[in-house]
């Protein structure tokens, strides 16, 4: 697909570099690009973002106090409005960021919604993303109950989101490679600073030498950061933003 | 802890942080296969880690893992490839919250006595565990040394010694068995069976296991508790990381760290106190009901290791100790067959008749729980019946009491009000009636007209 593509060019301009991950086009500055104007690239682009990203909407809609039934309506109708790029001319594109975007723009969807009242509005109950609502309603089951705000609560969701891709995509390059049994034992390894066992028993256990086990983990963290970059590039207009992107996503899982 | 405006006294801060203690200990089991990995706890910080455990650590330390990359004072990526030593950090610091609790191992002891320990292969609340040969025997052995060394508080000893008694007396196939319980030079210890496996808890992951293969395990546990309960001993602890599958397939329970003997005349876990693994805590441990504890409460912790063979996730999960104990007190578990749609319906029902909140409700006893599950396994009808409303609306009804007293009592008065205005409804029907057939309305009262006629006369 073609969003494979905007990952890892070999451009090497500054404008196009961030930290290490090296950035074309990202899902959502193809999607900012195309602005209110419809085209192939640009609603593919949105739509896997809202197929990655819909559980945290939905969250938020929870958190707001709606019932499931209405929740999955509520999103699935402010996904189709997304969709038919309706919603566009409201966002505030200044800020650049897919995450703020959706979090603005559903709120002003709550809004209106809650003035229109009027559930057949909602796109006809049409779905537009096939989400598993039972899915949703049972994870959502087992979301803590805290005082968190639903904006919190949506980044953190967003967070997670992000960091569930990311590690999936790592063990899926690995088992790819037909290095699935590595990952299984480096993954140990993956937080700097957590080694309980020695590189010598794990270097042991594959019949690797220490070195060699030494030199799979550090290719593995680096890996990881730079999945966690391209991740987040999709998500931003500018690559310029990503380390930004990632330091307040850090500050949102600690807070 | 409030929650949906309810207060729950049961979970107290002294509890929670006795739990987050004894929390600790989850890994004994497992680590007495040789696998340090924690299950329950993140591998950096030790926060104790809800839902899908992400590789064993929790996404704030991920998190810092992926911003390390990032240039500034914090990181630098190309210091991080010079990082050999298996205290690895990132530009020397480390990378976890300062205010994080990041469990360390202590140095390890080359020998005593009759042992040479070889590595630490586990550490929980009460020890430290360790694979160790005895020379004597030329065997290895697995070696539990107190964690916090002789000056450790009397009741800490106290209970450390206690585990080793109540566990030495048992002699069964499927309880790893102790040999000798000492001191030397100050530092308590015992020595049991090393079990070259893994704990069902590292088998399963979050990966459910076939049925058939969970009923086995659990037959077998099952009867290994029920031996243990014979004999006056619980175990109270009873979690997938505490039991331990060996090369031949063979589960085995171990630590017996919280066990304490039926007749309660042990003064180790006064009245308040909740020990045992939050994830798999029955509703009586929570609230630290100490005179509730009782068989039932270790059928309960088979139940809740059943649900994880069968789901690969634990009955109750949140993000904290708090919350899960909440959802321990207030919250029915979802059903297996949700998470888990090959799950087969018998065996959900066994599996919640275990993590039944009222303790009447559960299985009597471990051994009837094996034999349900052994007719499970043949094919034959099991004794248990999955609730009816009727069963589920009382649930309910204990669940939230004020909400179920509120609504009797509406449906009470909707009643009452009903049949007022059945009665009074009759009653106007019948002086309409008699109204048309010329009798008087009320007892006593001339009848229409007749008044008429006596004036006319």
């Amino acid at each position: 697909m073609w969003w494979n593509r905007a990952v890892r060019t070999d451009d090497p301009s500054p404008a196009h570099q961030a930290h290490g991950c090296v950035f074309a086009t990202t899902h959502w500055s193809v999607v900012l690009a195309a602005g209110d104007r419809t085209s192939p690239q640009a609603t593919e682009a949105l739509e896997k973002l809202c197929r990655t990203y819909w559980y945290p909407l939905y969250a938020y809609v929870r958190r707001r106090g709606y019932g499931h039934d209405d929740a999955q309506d509520l999103t699935q109708a402010f996904l189709f409005q997304l969709l038919q790029r309706r919603s566009f001319a409201r966002a505030d594109r200044s800020r650049g960021r897919l995450r703020s975007f959706l979090l603005g723009g559903l709120y002003y969807f709550l809004a209106d919604e809650h003035e229109r009242a009027n559930a057949g509005k909602r796109g006809g109950r049409q779905p537009v993303l096939s989400f598993d609502a039972l899915a949703a309603h049972e994870r959502y089951g087992l979301e803590p109950v805290d005082q968190r705000s639903p904006d919190r609560l949506f980044e953190r969701q967003w967070a997670l989101t992000v960091l569930d891709r990311v590690l999936a995509r790592l063990e899926g390059e690995f088992r790819e490679a037909g290095k699935a049994d590595l990952f299984q034992r480096l993954r140990e390894f993956l937080v700097a600073g957590t080694a309980d066992e020695t590189y010598a028993d794990a270097a042991a256990g594959l019949g690797m030498s220490r070195d060699a086990v030494k030199k799979a983990v550090h290719r593995l963290r680096r890996r990881y950061h730079e999945l966690f970059c391209e991740e987040i590039a999709q998500t931003v207009a500018d690559p310029a933003e990503v380390e930004d992107e990632l330091r307040h996503l850090c500050a949102v899982m600690a807070g | 802890m409030r929650r949906d405006g309810r207060v729950t006294q049961a979970v107290t801060q002294e509890s929670l942080s006795r739990l987050a203690v004894s929390s600790g200990s989850n890994s004994d089991g497992r680590r007495l296969s040789g696998d340090m990995a924690t299950e329950h706890t993140c591998r950096q910080c030790g926060e104790v880690l809800a839902g899908d455990p992400r590789h064993g650590f929790c996404p704030k330390c991920l998190f810092l893992q992926a911003r390390a990359g990032l240039p500034g004072p914090a990181s630098n990526p190309e210091q991080e490839a010079d990082v050999g030593d298996e205290k690895s950090q990132v530009s020397g610091q480390p990378i976890t919250d300062p205010a994080s609790p990041t469990p360390r191992p202590s140095p390890l002891p080359q020998s005593f006595g009759d042992y040479e320990l070889l590595e630490e292969i586990g550490r929980g609340g009460m020890g430290v565990v360790y694979r160790a040969r005895q020379r004597s025997l030329d065997r290895v052995v697995a070696v539990k040394m107190m964690a916090f060394g002789p000056g450790s508080s009397s009741e800490l000893v106290k209970r450390f010694r206690a585990e080793a008694v109540s566990a030495a007396s048992l002699h069964h196939p499927n309880i790893v068995a102790i040999h000798e319980v000492g001191l030397h030079e100050g530092q308590h210890f015992f020595v049991m069976d090393y079990v070259e496996g893994q704990s069902l808890a590292r088998l399963v992951g979050n990966q459910p296991l076939p049925a058939k293969r969970a009923a086995t395990y659990l037959e077998t546990v099952a009867e290994a508790v029920h031996y243990a309960h014979e004999r006056g001993i619980l175990h109270r602890d009873l979690k997938p990381s505490n039991v331990l599958i060996d090369a031949q397939d063979q589960p085995h329970v171990v630590d017996f760290g919280l066990a304490r003997r039926l007749e309660g005349q042990s003064e180790l876990t006064v009245d308040g106190q909740v020990l045992g693994s939050p994830h798999y805590l029955p509703p009586e441990q929570a609230t630290g009901q100490r005179g509730h504890v009782s068989r039932h409460t270790d059928v309960y912790g088979l139940g809740a290791t059943l649900y994880h063979l069968l789901t690969g996730r634990p009955p109750f999960q949140a993000e904290s100790l708090a919350q899960t104990l909440d959802q321990v007190l207030h919250a029915e578990p979802v059903a297996p067959r949700l998470l888990n749609p090959s799950v087969p319906r018998d065996l959900e029902t066994i599996c919640l008749k275990c993590l039944e909140k009222e303790q009447s409700r559960r299985y009597s006893t471990a051994q009837e729980l094996a034999d349900e599950l052994a007719r499970f396994q043949a094919s034959e009808p099991i004794h248990a019946r999955p609730p009816g409303p009727t069963g589920k609306a009382w649930r309910w009804c204990r669940r939230k009491p004020s909400l179920a007293v509120a609504m009797g009592v509406a449906l009470l008065s909707l009643l009452v009000g009903v049949a007022g205005i059945a009665v009074q409804w009759r009653r106007a029907e019948g002086e309409r009636a008699r109204a048309e057939a010329g009798e008087p309305t009320v007892p006593g009262s001339p009848r229409p007209g007749a008044r008429g006629r006596a004036n006319q006369r």
